[in-house]
């Protein structure tokens, strides 16, 4: 009796270590098989907030489509958000009822030479809803696509096709290292604007608190 | 006296490592790979139901059908069959968001899918405001004899409807209809596709 309890606390001392190391073994399993949780959900969400500090965002991010990489790096804050009840239809019709629009300034420090064109910009309300610029296919006179950097001087950006680095057109003005972009967003009457997002690639994005008691 | 120890060769614990990938690889492959595992949610709706979906809820409004239709601004096509009108509002939750997947489920058993907005066969549904329906259409083109009985499904994603949620609508055609569609000689004019029918909230 005795030398068979002797030879079972044997057992367990024989085999402590790697019975200390099977739960670890365990999760680098699971690890080592997950990699569909990270192509079909960490890659396509929100999961990476750019830090914020003092109102202002600073996203690091990269453009990688397997030919061509470069660098995006931005600081983001918001200058104005407020709603804009002078906006109409072109042709000056009113917009429709049960709908708000709101314009959103967003103030953008960037070194020139960083391609920034191609970002999307919605508003999250406190529902949790998020709305595209161009979601509700309205007419709207104002800008509604969600413009990432000046219309007139947009610096580096690629060329269709090509695998060369982003580059200014010649005879264009460079970006300047600071401007705004102004958006129009057309918004469910009901809904209240809590957070701007603006993202290249997911899952990296900013999210920029806007108050919305501004009217 | 100290029981003696029976200490297995450290190669067995090896042998045991392959044997179990051996069985795990085997089980593998017997065991069968289902396709209905991955089929999509279907939410069954007939003409004037609604069907709660994953992204958003789809109201079927109407069915119609004739030899020859009629986009806005478009030509005029013409069948040897028959061209089939399902209009229907989506209203898109959390986001916008669109359905780009259609087939006809006609009464052989047959589907028939099809995507994009333009074409003899397509569906045109961008969902525009959370919680505000978009007039959506979906047109297809098929055998009069395979109508009666016929259904359409419509999904998300035109490249992958697998684990998502469906509307699979009852069109609700019997014989009668398919022979006054086929006797039709004006061209349908189909609806507008892509703006609201409310801008009001619910």
């Amino acid at each position: 009796m005795t030398s068979t309890m002797e030879h079972r606390r044997g057992w367990w001392r024989r085999n402590r270590w790697g019975l200390v190391a099977l739960p670890l073994a365990l999760v680098l399993a699971l690890a080592a098989g997950s990699s569909r949780l990270h192509e079909y959900w960490w890659k396509r969400g929100f999961h990476e907030q750019a830090p914020v500090s003092s109102g202002v965002a600073t996203l690091t991010d990269e453009y990688d489509d397997g030919y061509l990489r470069y660098p995006i790096e931005a600081r983001y804050s918001v200058a104005s958000f407020r709603p804009a009840d002078d906006v109409t239809l072109y042709g000056g019709d009113p917009l429709p009822s049960g709908v708000r629009a709101w314009r959103l300034s967003l103030a953008v420090e960037a070194d020139p030479d960083v391609a920034l064109s191609g970002c999307t910009v919605a508003l999250v309300d406190t529902a949790g809803n998020r709305h595209g610029a161009t979601d509700s296919g309205l007419d709207v006179d104002a800008p509604r696509l969600a413009s990432c950097v000046p219309e007139s001087t947009p610096g580096p950006r690629t060329t269709y096709g090509s695998t060369a680095p982003p580059a200014v057109p010649d005879g264009e003005d460079p970006r300047p290292p600071t401007y705004r972009t102004d958006t129009v967003f057309v918004l469910p009457a009901e809904a209240v604007p809590a957070a701007v997002r603006l993202w290249y690639a997911l899952p990296r994005y900013v999210e920029l608190p806007v108050d919305a008691s501004a009217d | 006296m100290r029981a003696p120890t029976v200490r297995r060769p450290q190669a067995t614990a090896g042998v045991l490592v392959v044997l179990a990938l051996v069985l795990g690889q085997w089980l593998h492959q017997q065991l069968p790979e289902r396709a209905d595992a991955s089929r999509p949610f279907e939410e069954p709706v007939a003409v004037g139901g609604t069907a709660s979906l994953r992204s958003g809820d789809v109201e079927v409004l109407s069915v119609d059908g004739a030899p020859s239709v009629a986009r806005k601004n478009g030509p005029v096509l013409l069948s040897p069959g028959l061209f089939v009108a399902v209009e229907f509002t989506f209203t898109p939750r959390g986001e916008s968001s669109s359905l780009r997947y259609g087939e006809l489920r006609d009464n052989s058993g047959r589907v028939l899918p099809f995507f994009g907005s333009s074409g003899r066969s397509s569906i045109d549904c961008v969902g525009r405001l959370v919680d505000r329906p978009t007039r959506c259409l979906a047109v297809v083109e098929a055998d009069p004899a395979s109508l009666a009985g016929a259904g359409l499904a419509v999904a998300p994603s035109d490249i992958d409807e697998r684990w998502d949620s469906m509307a699979v609508v009852d069109l609700g055609i019997d014989a009668d209809d398919v022979t006054e569609w086929s006797a039709r000689k004006q061209f349908l004019d189909l609806p507008q596709a892509g703006v609201m029918t409310r801008t009001e909230a619910p």
